[in-house]
């Protein structure tokens, strides 16, 4: 997927301003922002699902899905999670995965098509049913598939969208602060199975607030600022940008505490926003990213 | 279950004496059939009675001038599909509670044009001595060829589909579903719906007025529905039974049906959302969950030895406080 000087209006608003950037097969993608800097914004363009005038140009595997409607994007593989839960509260968890095989493509959107055409017909019900059971149990929900979402805490009710939105097997895997309101240790554990999608061949942007994440996590980040991207590269060398230390820290944000409030337990020093130190509280060094790529 | 000749006779007397009142069950129930798809699917659309008026007209003049039953509901179906497929286009960019005003202003559209054409509709006081073409059987038929085409999207793929779609149209989308193309064959669906229970109608009761398209006809199809229940058809069936059969067999408060009526929407809507079919599943899942909570702690008490409690959480789980092991 590349963006290339992508530009959002609403009404005289500039949501995003020449934004530019590519997505990677087998790359996890960081993007970090405060809060109104275009983050949502982008990833609503990503997946079509915005109603602002916009310029500039998306493409996906070569070809621009400008003028496509958000299902056909879908269809191609761009997957996505979103930023409040919204998951459907009257269908159990496992229909709510259900939800998320595509229509006509039983085997996912570029499935393995070497099997021939009757392959679909054959093992239609049975094969959705597996990558539902598999996806849950990815996800970690397996126990809960029964359940309602609104019966279940918050943080699993994200584990339930990912599923959702991994089950047809994606592309390009857009996840809008996967983590949030998550524990330490859930937070690894979620990092994890990022790099481990990743490494089956999606790429995967994953919006985030905590740099602690990202650095532990990403392979590639940028970012943005009031629109525009203000600093691009290893999440290292992110977060390591004064600009990124200025817009996103704020004023006195060098004391590190986006780190430190939002992964409790994992013993933050002020310096761990520069990302020297990417080790877990669970003791799972993760990987840096460049480490983990290549894995990959 | 053997045959009760008595039971028999009596059902037989039964639905001789109220036939007329089955009737208008059966093609109320369509109606609101047709109502419900919509609703069900997140398409706030009130044209289905719009297409009841026409699907009843064109059925009643072609049977006034000797067409087949058979060629009339081919002609009412086909148009219904045509008519309702250039609506849903025209109306495609409509939603929620403008969808419903453009939706009734069809209806209402729909009722004048057909009192104006006089010549062909017989204008306002309608249309007069069409041939009884159908049975209390055939219309049965027709409703339950419907109720079975419903059922279907209300399981598997089709009905998560419809309940992501009305949930958040945004999320139906993103997981790729083509959601304007939903809405449009949830709309030639409707209007299909409408169209045959309008038919039904004409062919019945041998007599069809512009007036019944009316506004008080979209308020007796809501009520239906929401009383009833919208998610599944059985709500609609059971709606059109109470709200077609409550006030004829209740005649001593008759003067009161409209109170009554809108008294009973009130405390629904507030008490039970989805409806009576809603209310009675609900009942049953609490009655089977208990059930099965009582069983377990039966068991558990034989093994254990101990006393029986009855306190059961909402998931079946013994609550915290029985005795587990006491001699």
């Amino acid at each position: 997927m590349e963006v290339a000087d992508l530009e959002v209006r609403f009404g005289g608003v500039v949501a995003l301003a020449g934004v530019s950037f590519s997505l990677i097969s087998g790359e996890c993608c960081g993007l970090i922002g405060a809060n109104g800097s275009g983050k949502s914004t982008l990833l609503a363009a990503l997946s079509r699902l915005h109603h602002g005038a916009e310029r500039g140009d998306i493409r996906l595997a070569g070809e621009s899905c400008v003028g496509w409607s958000p299902d056909r994007v879908a269809r191609w593989g761009v997957a996505r999670t979103f930023q409040t839960v919204r998951l459907v509260a009257d269908l159990d968890v496992r229909d709510n995965v259900m939800a998320g095989v595509m229509p006509g493509s039983a085997t996912g959107n570029h499935a393995d098509r070497r099997r021939g055409p009757f392959a679909v017909l054959r093992g239609r019900a049975s094969d959705a049913s597996a990558r539902v059971d598999e996806a849950l149990q990815t996800v970690g929900v397996t126990a809960q598939r029964k359940r309602r979402p609104t019966e279940l805490p918050y943080g699993l009710q994200r584990r339930v969208e990912i599923a959702r939105a991994i089950v047809s097997r994606p592309r390009v895997l857009l996840l809008d602060e996967p983590t949030a309101g998550m524990t330490g240790r859930e937070r690894a554990e979620l990092g994890e199975l990022f790099g481990r999608l990743a490494g089956s061949g999606m790429a995967v942007l994953v919006v985030e607030h905590d740099v602690r994440f990202v650095t532990s996590t990403c392979d590639q980040a940028f970012a943005l600022d009031g629109g525009r991207v203000v600093a691009r590269g290893t999440p290292t060398e992110v977060i390591a940008s004064p600009e990124v230390r200025q817009a996103y820290l704020g004023t006195g944000g060098a004391g590190g505490a986006p780190g430190e409030v939002r992964a409790p337990g994992a013993g933050g020093a002020p310096g761990d926003v520069s990302g020297t130190s990417s080790v877990h509280g669970t003791g799972d060094a993760g990987g840096t990213g460049p480490s983990r790529g290549a894995r990959a | 279950m053997g045959h009760d000749p008595v039971l028999l006779a009596s059902l037989g007397s039964f639905f001789q004496t109220n036939a007329s009142t089955v009737q208008t069950m059966l093609v109320d129930a369509l109606l609101a059939f047709s109502v419900q798809i919509c609703l069900r699917a997140g398409v706030f659309s009130l044209g289905s009675v719009a297409f009841w008026s026409l699907g009843g007209y064109t059925a009643g003049i072609m049977a006034k001038h000797g067409q087949p039953t058979v060629l009339a509901f081919a002609v009412v179906i086909a148009g219904a599909v045509v008519l309702g497929a250039v609506m849903s286009v025209a109306l495609a960019r409509l939603h929620g509670l403008y969808l419903a005003m453009a939706t009734v202003a069809l209806d209402l559209v729909v009722v004048v044009l057909i009192t104006n054409a006089t010549s062909i509709t017989g204008g306002a006081e309608g249309l007069f001595a069409i041939p009884v073409r159908l049975g209390t059987g055939w219309t049965v038929g027709v409703v339950a060829v419907a109720a079975g085409v419903l059922a279907l999207t209300e399981r598997g793929r089709a009905g998560r589909v419809v309940r992501v779609m009305r949930n958040d149209s945004d999320v139906a989308a993103a997981l790729g579903i083509r959601v304007r193309r939903m809405e449009r064959a949830v709309f030639v669906g409707s209007a299909v719906l409408g169209a045959l229970s309008g038919a039904c109608y004409a062919l019945l009761f041998s007599t069809i007025q512009p007036s019944q398209g009316g506004f008080s006809a979209i308020v007796t199809a809501l009520t239906i529905v929401v009383l009833g229940g919208m998610e599944t058809w059985v709500g609609g069936l059971v709606g059109a039974v109470v709200v077609v059969g409550l006030p004829l067999w209740a005649t001593p408060i008759s003067t009161w049906t409209g109170v009554i009526y809108g008294g009973a929407i009130i405390v629904v809507a507030m008490v039970a959302p989805r409806g009576l079919v809603g209310l009675v599943h609900d009942g049953v899942r609490q009655v089977v969950t208990l059930g099965r909570g009582r069983g377990r702690n039966r068991n558990d008490s034989q093994d254990v030895g101990g006393p029986a409690s009855g306190d059961v959480t909402a998931m079946g789980i013994p609550a915290p406080g029985v005795p587990q092991g006491a001699p």
